[in-house]
């Protein structure tokens, strides 16, 4: 098991390296810059932002010297204050004043009075508060609906649970935010429309942008389901005189929810860096506006900070992913 | 079923709960106003690096110049309660500004809950001086600080330019404290609309106390000060921007005590905005989708609180005259006059635009309306389109306009731009036979390809209420905004004098030239219609309407 979180660490950190190379390659790539305005920026300006934000270095040099004040953390003295070109995500206080710090992703470009660090420490728990509901909402709806799909194969539950299910998948959030907007906040008054702020102003966001998700995993569960419930073990179960709710919750659903798992990495690791859509619609300070919009702007250092941070939670969920395998199936070995 | 009915119950009585907290925590005795202000975060709160409309909405609200451009786009005392203007003999014109005595830098303080003034460190309050002024400009104009709009400071002060590009230093910059309240400063020239730059966003005091303890960060709502009619009170970023009413500002009689409490922006997409407004949980929105405007004015209720205004830009055509068969003038006049503004506007983007013949906007000083000048200006004419065509294929040898060239026409992705592109390219097909490829890229890419491209979509939008905003600011050879290759020492002399000239009927009129040589007789754009602002407010809302972009809310009020 150690071994096997070790190699995942070192294919993590080969996976990190080739997403920066790609992502810095491509968007130096990219016609216009980020000071790229229908208002031209004067010549002797542009050259003093370039030098300002170590543009007019040659790409690799640019490239290293990103990488290195993102990845090489610092132990900071007392009496250290932050500035615009240095600040940590992560801030650790040490005795005496001391604090070690790590990961600078530099500043922005856009928002030049904020750090890209700042922005992540600020947005990200908001879109991680609101994909841990999203994912809660698509699995307590989810995991139910398939399991009773399955169970009542072929009957009226089955159509309507799966034709839900198609629904949900089908109809993107772009419709159903506005129509939950619509239903609990303009005409019910019961919800607020937009904001952030309170659990109420959570609830639009998370079953919108859960119910599409718990689509996916009630078809996924309803499948695999279906297929264990024919395996030699579990009429063994039932020939045991198992009552039918023990067999499924115990000896069924626990193997039918590896492929679940499977998909829960990806669903995890999106929720988790927000969807754009969702949080305009509802007006949540997320990370997703600042994923879209550092293209947009050719803000570069806040391109590669999300960039990376989505490489990275996707690593990690896919890995977290792999151990609960082992869990789940004990025929499934680390080696 | 039961069970369901249980369940129905709980959702109702949960929902009721809900409905009452809502209820009760609207109820509140203090007069805040809720509006919008995009769907980005405000970028920045500093003077000296602002360049979108609504990182200076809220500097309008809290810092205030010399002077100030009113509802009306008219110059109006700001700090400076008069001035004097003086010309010199080398041609520099030389200002003195009387600055209000006693006004305080404040700050929000949310243990107190209040505005709260700012001390010095022997204890006594910091006020604002000149020498606050002056510090601010020169941090405006430093190449070092990499202001985007340094240049509009820069180029009306003397010695601005050599400094702002590094040849000159920061002293030789016109502008010096004579006294605490008394401001010089030296224009390059005698310029009429000098006094309405000198009171710009970029021009403003700047408080060098806290700008050098915390740097970029001086901005934050913890160290943020200010003076002006409202303070900044929360600042939640990406969620919402909330300042409230400055109890020390003492109130002049162009920009008086505020009756508003505070004013909470949210930053919200135009369409959440337009919901919440029909909830009632918004009592004005910044602009309404175009797509919901007919809906709108269909409606009894909100087309009474629905107003079309003016926004002070123009949505234009360039040509790249630099690229073949572009560099032929009949052709550009033949596509220009083949363009049916009046259908555009009121069959393609339904949004209130007008049509423009003119390049600069209405709302502007000095410039010469279409009326008034009937003809100069570039419109909707078949037959001189057909004229012009068949002057421009003699000219290139050609015997149908289908030998032409291909044209490739280019606008950043939009579906509005879209809509109007696919219209012109229909109307140069019928008319003209002239037919032409539409292309759009993401907004980045387009701005650095669009030299290139023979025709592409543009925008201008004022700064200041000037007609040199529009044709010296652009299209004079000295400007970096212009990316149709075209110049014209004709059109600089033109734009030049009419700079210099103190009497506006006069300046009108050499604009009106000026525009016809940018837009008839040479063409290197078509002007296609002036902007159109669209806002909702509650009737419960007293307001005025700003004709530039910026609203002024020391003049709104809630009546309960």
């Amino acid at each position: 098991m150690g071994k096997f979180i070790f190699r995942r660490f070192l294919w993590m950190l080969l996976v990190l390296f080739l997403v920066s190379v790609v992502t810095f390659a491509l968007m130096h790539s990219v016609p216009g810059g980020p000071f790229s305005r229908e208002k031209e920026v004067p010549p002797q300006i542009l050259e003093v932002l370039n030098a300002k934000y170590n543009l007019d270095a040659p790409l690799v040099q640019q490239y290293v010297d990103y990488m290195s004040a993102v990845i090489i953390p610092r132990v900071t003295p007392p009496g250290w204050t932050r500035t615009i070109s240095e600040d940590y995500l992560l801030n650790i206080g040490l005795p005496g004043d001391y604090a070690f710090r790590w990961m600078n992703f530099g500043p922005s470009f856009r928002e030049r009075n904020r750090t890209v660090s700042n922005m992540i420490a600020f947005h990200l728990p908001v879109t991680a508060q609101l994909g841990f509901a999203a994912l809660l909402v698509a699995l307590a709806i989810g995991v139910p609906a398939g399991t009773i799909a399955a169970l009542n194969r072929n009957t009226m539950y089955d159509y309507v649970g799966m034709g839900i299910a198609i629904v949900g998948v089908s109809v993107s959030t772009i419709t159903s935010g506005p129509l939950l907007q619509y239903i609990f906040g303009v005409n019910l008054k019961v919800l607020p429309i937009s904001g952030w702020g309170s659990w109420e102003f959570m609830v639009l966001p998370a079953f919108a942008l859960g119910f599409t998700e718990s689509a996916i995993i009630a078809r996924l569960t309803r499948a695999s389901l279906l297929q264990v419930l024919n395996e030699d073990y579990v009429r063994t179960a039932r020939a045991k005189g198992l009552r039918e709710s023990y067999v499924v919750v115990f000896h069924t659903l626990k193997n039918a929810l590896i492929p679940v798992i499977t998909v829960l990495g990806p669903i995890t690791a999106y929720l988790l860096t927000g969807s754009f859509v969702i949080e305009r619609i509802f007006g949540v300070p997320g990370i997703g506006e600042a994923f879209i919009t550092s293209i947009s702007n050719r803000d570069y250092p806040l391109i590669m900070g999300m960039v990376l941070l989505f490489a990275f939670f996707l690593v990690v969920a896919n890995t977290i992913v792999d151990i609960a395998y082992a869990w789940l199936d004990p025929r499934i070995r680390f080696d | 079923m039961r069970k369901f009915q249980r369940l129905l119950a709980l959702v109702l009585v949960t929902a009721l709960v809900l409905a009452v907290i809502g209820g009760v925590s609207a109820q509140d005795d203090k007069k805040v106003l809720r509006t919008d202000i995009g769907p980005s975060d405000v970028p920045t709160l500093d003077p000296a690096i602002a360049t979108d409309s609504s990182s200076i909405q809220i500097l309008e609200m809290t810092y205030i110049g010399v002077t100030f451009i009113d509802e009306a786009s008219q110059v109006q005392p700001g700090l400076a309660t008069d001035w004097t203007v003086t010309a010199n003999d080398d041609g520099t014109t030389t200002y003195v500004f009387n600055l209000i005595h006693d006004v305080p830098w404040v700050k929000y303080n949310p243990e107190s809950g209040a505005v709260e003034q700012v001390m010095d460190e022997s204890g006594a309050v910091r006020v604002v001086t000149a020498h606050d002024f002056v510090y601010g400009w020169k941090r405006t104009i430093d190449p070092a600080t990499a202001g985007d709009y340094a240049y509009l400071l820069a180029g009306a002060v003397a010695g601005g330019e050599a400094a702002n590009s590094g040849e000159g230093s920061l002293d030789d910059v016109g502008v010096r404290a004579i006294d605490d309240y008394t401001l010089e400063v030296i224009a390059p020239n005698n310029w009429s609309f000098n006094p309405a730059r000198f009171g710009l966003w970029m021009a403003r005091p700047q408080p060098q106390w806290v700008i050098e303890e915390f740097a970029e960060f001086w901005i934050e709502p913890a160290n943020f000060v200010s003076f002006g009619p409202f303070a900044l009170k929360e600042w939640p970023r990406g969620e919402s921007i909330t300042i409230i009413k400055n109890p020390y500002w003492p109130g002049t009689d162009a920009l008086p005590v505020p009756a508003l409490d505070e004013v909470v922006f949210y930053v919200i997409d135009e369409t959440v905005a337009l919901a919440r407004y029909e909830a009632g949980e918004l009592d004005r929105t910044d602009t309404v989708a175009i797509a919901e405007i007919p809906r709108i004015q269909a409606d009894p209720v909100l087309s009474q609180e629905f107003n079309l205004g003016n926004l002070e830009c123009t949505y234009y055509a360039g040509f790249s005259v630099g690229i073949p068969p572009m560099d032929n003038v009949h052709l550009r006049r033949a596509l220009s006059y083949a363009i049916d503004r009046q259908d555009i506007v009121e069959n393609v983007t339904q949004g209130g635009q007008r049509p423009a013949e003119f390049f600069t906007n209405t709302g502007m000083n000095a410039a010469p309306l279409q009326e008034d000048y009937p003809g100069v200006g570039i419109g909707y004419d078949p037959d001189k389109a057909q004229e012009e065509l068949a002057l421009a294929l003699a000219d290139l040898g050609l015997a149908d306009a289908s030998e032409l060239p291909p044209i490739t026409v280019l606008y950043n992705t939009s579906s509005a731009h879209q809509a109007v592109y696919e219209a012109i390219q229909a109307m140069w097909a019928d008319e003209l036979g002239v037919q032409v490829e539409l292309t759009n890229q993401e907004f980045a890419t387009y701005l650095d390809q669009r030299p290139t491209f023979p025709i592409w979509r543009a925008g201008w939008c004022s700064d200041y209420p000037d007609a040199h905003n529009f044709l010296f600011d652009v299209f004079h050879s000295s400007s970096t905004n212009n990316d149709t290759g075209w110049s014209s020492e004709a059109f600089d002399a033109l734009v030049e004098q009419a700079a210099a000239e103190p009497d506006l009927q006069a300046r009108r009129d050499l604009y009106a030239q000026a525009e016809s040589l940018l837009v008839s007789e040479e063409a290197a754009i078509a002007p296609i219609y002036f902007y159109a602002s669209n806002e909702l407010t509650k009737p419960y809302v007293e307001r005025t309407f700003a004709s530039g972009n910026q609203e002024r809310f020391e003049n709104w009020d809630i009546n309960n």
